[in-house]
């Protein structure tokens, strides 16, 4: 995908003067935009090893006359990072494992097993994608509330068993595959379980990857509800919802602050970084078929 | 009354124990005679919420000591503690979902609400049971009651907004504190504001919900303590169109214009408290417990002497209104007969029992804005004294710089007043004024409080009568 | 096609009394491995969303659900009169139309420049991406800093040094939409970008080709092929994009309270303030039934949308 293909110019065009004059140009804009998004994370970086009166100082200065590592030593602590990270993995996991079992025994039924009323099953899955959580969010705590979910991590995890655009790819992906393996396994006397642990769950491997690595990004992200079912347990909070809460309630230095922040996003960023071919095929997967 | 006796020893040896603990002060004596027994001997178990820090181990574990005494004297109650801080999101799920501690804490802006959706149990019974309507401070429980004046919480502490400054700042422009007027109060702020340096001389919440907030308070301050009027039969009419609330909307705009005179902070989104002890601000307006009692607790290494706290200005008949601030404990009338009741019992118990208040005295100035905070009475007359008298051993903040504040306090002047019907609406609308005013060199004070005034009745107001 | 379906039929005819034996066991097969989906969606999705209809009729007794009252279209009726209602969806249109202004079009020509480049494109596509992987909270509050209205902001500090006023990008109405719509873009232009690279990959390079040969500049080639080729994505991702901004809840939260004044006060914000702060349920379900409406139409058009593209 990276090779030197041509697209609008031609590469004859592209030796002219012009040619190269407009690639040069193009070239400043895309690194403009490139510094403007880099800015914050920067910013965030090296505000973070400013003194607070630094941070706040009329002239700009990117770098500190001296860099206060030691902020970020205090951050650490002040935010209890280990503790949101630990919690926010732990959190994640289960959602991810929670999402993938539901999303992918429901997918395959509906795909291979033909339950009486699938499709109107599928229609009722896939309606919950046209009116997002938050517009229900309110019965929806009152429901949770009722059935004892707030304040344990079990609120989240059970909730992430909704994903009908997870069902939907799987479904598709299924559907995608050869009926004969599943026609002689089922000759074979395997059962819809054996069929599905042994079969479906290897073949499923690339999507299956894919599919983790963006929900574990995209449940990492999460914020509104987990904040309203940890809202009474701070000991369990995820990073978000931390992040905010001391925000809120308390009078943080913006260098803590900032170091704190910078240190919350990296393992995100790297996640990306590292994983960017998976994260951006998963991604293309949400564009065409969603 | 014989187990008494034995929670008395008890208690002794603890101070045999932690000598540092009690010293020779004793305890002041509420006339109370508690039950031997409670719901008749039934097993029953209750919840109680406490919002204890994480990092305050000592005191969750001294509040637990209590309930296992507790739990000696009536053996057939199971009491537990639940970390719980009040949040209004949290709050509503613990109703909805029926898990709300039997004995719960609310902010002091709560309770009428919470009264009107029926959450807290009627305490008139045990009030009157225990003599407790003679003990509490009588203008609290009126907070706590409803139009037929049953009450229904326990007052636990309360306070006041006032005026924080930096006493440097202040000083250097040849001032001691804040001015007891406004107009006094405006013109200083004006004078030692120095808008090109980021100094406020002024700062309080300015936008959001918090500005409207801090605007009622401000106008509460100017003598229009009626904002929105309760008619009694339903409908409500906003009154604030016009008179003092106009005046205090006028006070902003004149801190704010021209440009040049600018006394307030540039950042309409900053906090007064933190914008003054980052010398960005040289009087707050803000409740004691938020600001100077929170900074005590939570930011231990900021230096306290720096800064003095007084009462708001005067209004024109010389009094001092104010929001309310504080906490105060309910009992969830969701829960059985025999748990409020032991809930009841537990509560007085544990604040006014002659073993325990010393205990529970210790854990409020650890836990809550107490340790100096300038606090309201919480008891009536003579016994508000004997409690004084007794906290001054866990006094560690520089109370000769609230001094001010506890002049207009025993001078009669400081006026508690509820937050007005519609609160969180009200203060969303009156924000966009103050927005306007703070923004807007052009803008016209009485004619935007008018038009908003007008709005607010149609739109808010007119079609919720009733429900 | 035909070989399966062949085979198909030949396994059926072997067992015909296999399958209409077994028809029942392997229903309740199929169904126990759909239990948990139907009871997930169930709890957390169907009854809540019924649920917020039928609390939008009633004056909602949180103690006790039985004791609520049917009000008929009382909650409608103060939710249409509120000022806010009028503001908040105000605030969403105009969030909308300066989005399109502002966020939409930078994928788009983002996506055709860095499809353009010969070299370091992967470079380009995981920096821009970079942002929309961390949590959108944590970004909010980096640039709640930088748009500090103190002279130390980021923001300010840069305007100052190029000879400008310093301004309360979050305090000053005519700015709060613009800044907060930046946020996003950032947020978000990234992984939109790769979506339109995507496609770009799939437009055939003989158009512009042939459109060289017919002497096209490169300017009229962008306009004539890529343009027109892109604009069945930028319809899907326009709806998107829509379906996003009404939605708009973080950015008020944190940084405005949907200030100043109500310019940043949006649909979900409010519901959530007269749900979880005046604990007026019933009206805040109100605001629910008919953000359901908006988004569900909004989803309806989504789908027209994308399945005519796809054809």
């Amino acid at each position: 995908m990276d090779a030197s293909v041509r697209a609008v110019l031609s590469d004859l065009e592209v030796k002219t003067p012009r040619g190269r004059l407009t690639y040069i140009l193009i070239t400043l804009v895309l690194l403009l935009l490139a510094v403007f998004v880099v800015v914050p994370f920067i910013y965030a970086f090296t505000s973070g090893l400013k003194t607070s009166r630094e941070v706040f100082s009329a002239t700009f200065q990117l770098f500190p006359a001296v860099a206060n590592w030691d902020n970020y030593g205090q951050a650490w602590d002040y935010f209890n990072l280990p503790r949101l990270f630990l919690n926010t993995t732990f959190l994640v996991i289960g959602g991810l494992f929670v999402q993938l079992t539901v999303s992918m025994l429901a997918a395959y039924s509906l795909s291979k097993l033909k339950p009486i009323g699938g499709r109107f099953l599928l229609i009722g899955f896939l309606t919950t994608l046209m009116i997002p959580g938050i517009a229900y969010i309110i019965p929806l705590y009152v429901t949770a509330a009722r059935l004892g979910l707030l304040g344990s991590y079990w609120g989240l995890w059970l909730s992430y068993g909704v994903n009908a655009f997870m069902i939907f790819i799987f479904k598709n992906f299924f559907d995608g595959l050869p009926p004969e393996i599943f026609d002689s396994a089922r000759v074979d006397g395997a059962s819809a379980l054996q069929i599905f642990w042994s079969i479906v769950l290897p073949l499923s491997r690339p999507i299956l990857i894919v599919l983790s690595i963006l929900t574990f990004v995209n449940l990492w992200k999460d914020f509104l509800w987990p904040y309203l079912v940890l809202l009474g347990e701070p000991d369990l909070q995820p990073i978000s919802v931390a992040l905010f809460v001391v925000e809120q309630r308390s009078a943080t230095p913006p260098n803590i602050q900032m170091a704190g922040y910078f240190m919350a996003m990296l393992p995100p960023l790297l996640i990306a970084i590292v994983l960017q071919r998976y994260m951006q095929r998963g991604l293309s997967l949400g564009a065409v078929k969603g | 009354m014989k187990r008494f006796t034995l929670v008395f020893v008890f208690c002794l040896m603890l101070i045999a124990v932690a000598p540092l603990a009690a010293q020779d002060v004793t305890p002041p004596e509420f006339p109370l005679t508690l039950p031997d027994t409670i719901a008749e001997g039934r097993d029953v178990s209750i919840t109680i919420s406490a919002c204890i820090g994480e990092d305050q181990e000592q005191q969750r574990l001294d509040f637990d000591a209590q309930l296992a005494r507790f739990m000696e004297v009536y053996p057939n109650v199971t009491v537990e503690r639940t970390q719980y801080c009040f949040s209004p999101e949290s709050f509503a799920a613990l109703v909805a979902g029926g898990t709300l501690p039997t004995v719960f804490g609310v902010p002091a802006t709560e309770p009428q609400r919470l009264i009107a959706q029926g959450v807290p149990a009627n305490l008139s019974a045990a009030f009157e049971q225990f003599g407790l309507n003679d003990i509490y401070n009588p203008t609290l429980l009126a907070l706590l009651s409803d139009a037929e004046g049953n009450v229904y919480g326990f007052p636990e502490f309360s306070y006041a907004q006032g005026i924080g400054w930096d006493i440097a700042a202040l000083s250097a422009a040849g001032y001691d504190a804040p001015p007891a007027t406004w107009e006094e109060f405006g013109a200083v702020a004006q004078e030692v504001a120095d808008p090109a340096a980021g100094l406020a001389g002024f700062a309080m919440f300015l936008s959001g919900g918090g500005g409207g907030w801090h605007f009622t308070n401000l106008a509460y301050g100017f003598g229009a303590t009626e904002l929105i009027r309760d008619n009694g039969d339903g409908t409500y009419t906003a009154v604030y169109g016009e008179g003092a609330a106009v005046e205090a909307m006028q006070f902003l705009y004149d801190l704010r214009w021209p440009d040049a005179e600018n006394a307030l902070p540039l950042d309409l989104a900053s906090n007064p408290t933190f914008e003054t002890v980052d010398g960005r601000a040289v009087m707050f307006m803000s409740p004691a417990d938020g600001s100077i009692g929170w900074l005590h607790v939570n930011m231990p290494d900021v230096d306290l002497t720096r800064f003095g706290y007084t009462a708001m200005p005067q209004a024109p008949d010389g009094l001092r209104y104010t929001l309310t601030g504080g906490s105060h404990q309910m009992v969830f009338a969701g829960a059985s007969a025999d748990q409020q009741e032991a809930a009841i019992v537990f509560q007085v118990w544990r604040t006014l029992s002659p073993g325990e208040f010393a205990p529970s005295r210790a854990i409020f100035h650890a836990t809550q804005a107490g340790a100096g905070t300038p606090v309201l009475p919480i008891f009536a007359g003579e016994l508000q004294a004997a409690v004084d008298a007794f906290d001054q051993q866990f006094i560690t903040m520089p109370v000769e710089n609230y001094q001010g504040f506890y002049d207009a306090l025993n001078a009669g002047e400081i006026v508690l007043v509820p937050e007005p019907p519609f609160a969180q609406d009200f203060y969303v609308a009156i924000a966009e004024v103050m927005t306007t005013v703070l923004t807007d060199e052009s803008a016209d004070v009485p004619a935007l409080m008018a038009a908003n005034a007008e709005a607010f009745q149609t739109g808010i107001l007119d079609p919720a009568a009733g429900s | 096609m035909t070989l399966p379906l062949r085979k198909e039929r030949t396994v059926a005819a072997e067992m015909p009394h296999y399958r209409s034996q077994i028809r029942w066991r392997e229903q309740l097969v199929a169904y126990l491995f759909l239990l948990p989906a139907i009871a997930a969606f169930t709890v957390f999705a169907w009854w809540p969303i019924l649920n917020s209809i039928v609390m939008s009729f009633q004056q909602v007794d949180l103690m006790d659900a039985g004791a609520s009252t049917w009000i008929g279209f009382r909650n409608f009726e103060r939710m249409f009169a509120d000022p806010t209602f009028v503001a908040s969806w105000r605030n969403s249109f105009e969030f909308a139309g300066l989005s399109i202004l502002i966020g939409f079009f930078v994928p788009v020509f983002v996506s055709i420049l860095v499809n353009e480049m010969r070299a370091a494109k992967s470079f380009f596509r995981i920096v821009y991406f970079l942002p929309s992987v961390i949590p959108p909270l944590i970004g909010i509050l980096v640039w709640q800093l930088i748009y500090s209205p103190q002279p130390g902001g980021l923001l300010n500090q840069v305007v100052i040094g190029l000879g400008g006023t310093r301004a309360g990008w979050l305090q000053d109405v005519s700015l709060v939409k613009p800044s907060i719509l930046v946020i996003m873009t950032w947020g978000g232009f990234g992984a939109t970008m790769l979506i339109y690279l995507a496609a770009l990959q799939d437009l055939p390079i003989e158009l512009y080709e042939a459109a060289e040969i017919d002497g096209a500049r490169p300017w009229d080639r962008i306009r004539f092929i890529t343009l027109p080729y892109l604009r069945p994505t930028m319809l899907v991702l326009l709806i998107v994009q829509v379906l996003g901004i009404v939605q708009i809840f973080m950015e008020p939260l944190v940084l405005t309270e949907g200030g100043p004044g109500q310019a940043t006060m949006t649909p979900v914000f409010t519901l959530y303030r007269k749900g979880f702060l005046n604990g007026d349920y019933g009206l805040a379900a109100a605001w629910s039934v008919l953000l359901m409406i908006v988004l569900g139409a909004l989803s309806l058009v989504y789908l027209r949308v994308t399945r005519a593209t796809q054809q």
